[in-house]
């Protein structure tokens, strides 16, 4: 008995010191991804110079590289991947399907939509670029959410009303690429998704989502928990499901919204990130966010990173490097599961 | 006293009557076991008392009070529920799994992790899952898993317990198993019990109250014994039945064949 006890508690002492191991993996991971993106690029600077940058607000040259470019650069990806990844692993369980993601609830092709036409009709107004694609992006997000609605919503009616919407404004994107095929440029990298130029007027455009929705979304955990065990259950512990589903999304979709508003159609993060830290940390929210935050924060920075300078003087979209490292790291993963 | 009382309940789903102006009482303390063949309206009649479905007419009353008054909080209070189909995420643990029963009693800016904890410890005893508290839910057996979902429905301290078939994928001992936790809860913890039974001796056997229903409607209510009749099994469930007595005195019904109205009702439908 007296064993029997013991090995108990060493088996919940494992588990929680495994989660706490993986949390400070990707601490360290996001923290190496932000020190490798304000040190590498077109010149290399050292750690010294970054921090005396930093701390001094740079008057000589290098300074001016690391306090206009690389640094608001670095802090728009770090807030990026963290709202997607977010986003992400919140509509998983609120949607209950693996496959969820901020495209699904219509975010990506809203704000896609609305961004071409900025970019391709009105290309000298590209200031109202971030503003239309975050508008473009909650109004199809709403529009998902009332086509779904009969009386309540049901999951499978999001996703599928997600997929017509989207369909629809995707045709839309086509035609204006198609129509417009001169100005096409512009358009490309926003549809893949990119950092290039962010600087801080979008910190600050992003940062107040990042902090007062990302806030939002710690609180909601142990939501997020019980919402998974199924709605009859989640009714049955007293929790209102339908509001807690409008507003968990509503959540999602100002995280998603202001990351895609600022960086284009960055895909990729807010799927495969909240299912990486799933496959090692488990599903208990409480750690799963925290740590899907971390990882995307590490992820969006390395990949970034990667993208200036693997071929410099050519810089590639973010997007590419994710997609093209991170989904053959993610089947690993899956089969290492199973 | 009757503790939950039902007045005229009408419940219907896409046009169709699922339950037709029944009335009910359930005294306090007791176990009500509702037997009835498919599709007579079991299940609707759980999820409508738990207030998982909104009645068409018709009211319930939970201590003498409209249940639509209750909070979502307060009633997962005083009601805990198991339902029918249950998943949970694959490497949630058992005590993981009944913390959640805390649910109501928490607040993001409020929680009360000893009083928690000593209630989880309590639930997880009575159901005897203390030795495996710390192991995946999915690596346990059928049994124990429905024990778990048990456990969690302790947790939230409900003075009312629905369980709807609580032992339908479970092999005849953890059939048992089942049932009898479910009694000794009832007589121990005093928690009154609300079932959909499958197996009707079981039902007989292990309950105090046995009501009969027949498309939407109570056919019959009242102590086992009066209640499980050939005629009932004749008209309810198509079969003829002998009605036998076991050690106890209980009715224990053997099915012999199908009814003559069943087969009747069957070459019609053709």
């Amino acid at each position: 008995m007296q064993s029997n006890r013991w090995s108990l508690n060493r088996n919940l002492y494992s588990r929680l010191f495994w989660r706490s191991g993986v949390l400070a993996f990707f601490m360290l991971l996001a923290f190496f991804g932000l020190v490798f993106s304000l040190v590498k690029g077109a010149v290399n600077i050292s750690p010294e110079d970054i921090v005396r940058a930093i701390c001094y607000n740079g008057g000589d040259p290098m300074g001016q590289i690391v306090w206009n470019i690389r640094l608001p650069r670095s802090i728009v990806g770090a807030l990026v991947g963290m709202n997607l990844a977010l986003s992400g692993a919140i509509l998983q369980a609120v949607m209950k399907n693996p496959l969820a993601d901020p495209h699904i609830i219509g975010v990506s092709s809203g704000a896609g939509l609305a961004g071409i036409i900025v970019l391709v009709l009105f290309p000298t107004m590209d200031y109202l670029l971030t503003p239309a694609a975050f508008i473009g992006a909650l109004i199809s997000a709403g529009i998902i959410y009332l086509l779904a609605w009969k009386g309540g919503i049901r999951p499978i009616r999001i996703i599928l009303a997600g997929v017509a919407v989207s369909a629809f404004l995707g045709s839309g994107i086509s035609s204006l690429l198609i129509l417009y095929s001169d100005r096409v440029h512009g358009a490309l990298v926003w549809m893949v998704g990119g950092l290039a130029a962010r600087s801080w007027p979008h910190v600050f455009t992003i940062l107040p989502y990042s902090i007062g929705a990302g806030l939002l979304a710690f609180l909601s955990a142990s939501y997020l928990n019980v919402l998974s065990l199924g709605d009859e259950v989640s009714r049955g512990l007293g929790l209102r499901v339908e509001l807690t589903r409008i507003v968990l999304t509503a959540i999602a979709v100002l995280l998603a919204a202001s990351a895609v508003s600022v960086v284009g159609l960055l895909g990729f993060v807010g799927l495969i990130v909240p299912h990486a830290a799933r496959l090692l940390i488990g599903s208990d929210y409480r750690f799963l966010l925290p740590a899907s935050a971390l990882l995307g924060i590490g992820v969006v920075t390395i990949s970034d990173t990667l993208a200036r300078i693997l071929f410099t003087p050519l810089e590639l979209p973010v997007g590419i490097i994710m997609a093209f490292v991170g989904a053959p790291f993610f089947l690993y993963l899956l089969r290492r599961e199973s | 006293m009757a503790i939950l009382s039902v007045n005229n309940l009408t419940i219907i789903i896409n046009n169709k009557r699922i339950i037709d102006k029944l009335s009910l009482n359930v005294e306090a303390g007791k176990i009500l076991s509702i037997i009835g063949p498919n599709g007579s309206g079991k299940s609707t009649l759980i999820k409508a008392l738990t207030r998982s479905l909104k009645p068409f007419a018709g009211q319930i009353e939970l201590f003498e009070q409209n249940i639509r008054s209750y909070s979502a909080n307060k009633l997962a209070r005083q009601i805990a529920v198991l339902h029918q189909k249950t998943q949970a995420p694959g490497d949630l643990s058992v005590r993981d799994l009944v913390a959640y029963g805390r649910f109501p009693y928490q607040y993001w800016w409020k929680e009360n992790h000893k009083e928690d904890t000593v209630i989880i410890d309590w639930a997880l005893a009575e159901t005897g899952l203390s030795l495996i508290a710390d192991r995946p839910v999915n690596t346990l057996s059928g049994g124990e898993q429905q024990r778990a979902w048990i456990a969690m429905a302790l947790a939230q301290q409900p003075r009312v317990l629905f369980l709807d078939e609580p032992t339908t994928f479970l092999d005849i001992a953890h059939q048992i198993e089942i049932l009898e936790l479910i009694t000794s809860l009832n007589k121990q913890e005093g928690i009154t019990v609300v079932m959909v039974v499958h197996d009707m001796n079981h039902a007989v056997r292990y309950s105090d109250i046995v009501a009969v229903m027949q498309r939407g409607k109570l056919y019959s209510i009242g102590q086992p014994k009066d209640i499980i009749t050939p005629a009932m099994l004749r008209d309810v469930f198509g079969v003829e039945a002998d009605i036998l007595q076991d050690k106890a005195g209980q009715p224990f019904c053997v099915p012999t064949k199908l009814s003559a109205n069943w087969i009747a009702g069957r070459e019609a439908a053709m």
